[in-house]
């Protein structure tokens, strides 16, 4: 699937994310890691992307009512936990 | 909002304390008090404008800030300084043209400065505001990689044309007829026409560009978020440009017109001015949630 070729699972969950929410999708998926993990972006990997998924259909549906837009978007981040990461996440940004 | 106070305040100080034109008195048959009131009333939807314009650069300034450092946020800025620009330019030139206003009615000899000083800042302002709305449209469309289709700039040319021509057509029109502007012809195109077409053409460029980054964005839910405030923009701009169309001609020609029907016209756009900053101001909202949740 193009929306999620190739990078790390940070790459591609914002990939993903920018279907929905557009130019504000990195500064989305940015928040939610640091809020919710408390941890750098772009270390982050499939094991925190299944810990962040709740958060994030908690945040999304404060933006919307349609929940079929939410569904889609959870049903992509889920099926991006189950392929195997294709690059390895960037450990230098971490704190 | 804290301009929009003060700046209401000594607006309205202004319109209850600088005594009234002794000849619009004699010619309405009221009283100096009776006047004071009337003029007051009539500042009431100019007033509920202004809040509206100030509340929605002070939303439009918060969006700004939460993404600035981004591309997006660069032009969000330049849109901002616009609206900040277009809030000012609403309320400063009535304040100015009500002390104006009276200085020409004891001072009849003052009136062409008046005119001059009054139809130059409404331009100037114009001018600057647009362009800034516009180079922030623009940023937006060069970061959505949005081009405009054929059948939209012949649409877009074909409006301007026309508006530019009639705007022409009236003004000098008007200047050859009592000329209200008190400028010779060569300054009336160059300080007049000239510029108010060219805050016309970035104004109405950018509620396009504003338009189509809405309808061409990526992701489903900023678009929705953006959708109300690009109709908010467009509605602002258009009903501004209208605003100043009537203005420049009717009003600034000093031609004969009913005035109950010039303030119904100039009601009207002030209404869809007002219409679109709410929109603006909503849709403002609906951004900012998505860079808080």
């Amino acid at each position: 699937m193009p929306a999620r070729a190739g990078g790390t699972t940070y790459e591609q969950t914002v990939r993903i994310t920018h279907t929905y929410l557009g130019p504000a999708a990195g500064r989305f998926v940015d928040r939610q890691v640091r809020n919710h993990l408390h941890k750098e972006p772009a270390g982050m990997t499939r094991k925190d992307l299944v810990r962040l998924i709740d958060w994030i259909r908690i945040a999304v549906s404060f933006l919307t009512d349609d929940s079929r837009i939410v569904d889609e978007y959870i049903r992509q981040l889920k099926e991006l936990t189950h392929e195997a990461p294709s690059a390895k996440p960037r450990t230098h940004h971490q704190s | 909002m804290a301009w929009f106070i003060i700046l209401a305040v000594i607006t309205a100080g202004l319109a209850l304390g600088l005594p009234p034109d002794p000849h619009t008195l004699h010619e309405l048959h009221i009283s100096g008090v009776a006047y004071r009131i009337a003029v007051l009333a009539l500042l009431i939807p100019y007033g509920v404008i202004w809040y509206a314009a100030f509340y929605a650069f002070s939303k439009l300034r918060e969006y700004a800030r939460t993404i600035q450092g981004f591309e997006d946020g660069k032009a969000f800025r330049s849109i901002t300084v616009g609206m900040g620009v277009l809030a000012f330019g609403l309320i400063v030139p009535t304040a100015v043209s009500l002390v104006m206003q009276s200085i020409t009615g004891y001072h009849p000899g003052f009136r062409p400065v008046s005119a001059i000083v009054t139809n130059h800042l409404g331009i100037l302002t114009a001018v600057v505001a647009f362009t800034y709305i516009n180079n922030g449209t623009h940023v937006l469309i060069r970061l959505g990689k949005n081009r405009p289709g054929l059948a939209d700039i012949r649409l877009f040319a074909l409006l301007f044309i026309t508006l530019a021509t009639v705007f022409t057509y009236l003004v000098t029109n008007y200047h050859l007829q009592n000329n209200g502007y008190y400028l010779n012809t060569p300054l009336l195109i160059t300080t007049l026409i000239i510029p108010s077409l060219f805050a016309w053409l970035v104004a109405l460029l950018g509620a396009y560009e504003i338009w189509l980054y809405a309808k061409t964005a990526k992701g489903v839910l900023y678009r929705q978020a953006l959708r109300r405030f690009s109709y908010g923009i467009v509605a602002a701009i258009a009903g501004s440009v209208a605003s100043q169309f009537v203005a420049n001609t009717f009003v600034a020609g000093e031609v004969h017109h009913s005035i109950e029907a010039l303030l119904l016209v100039d009601y009207a756009f002030l209404a869809v001015i007002a219409l679109g900053l709410i929109l603006m101001a909503l849709g403002t909202r609906k951004l900012q949630k998505i860079e808080e949740v």
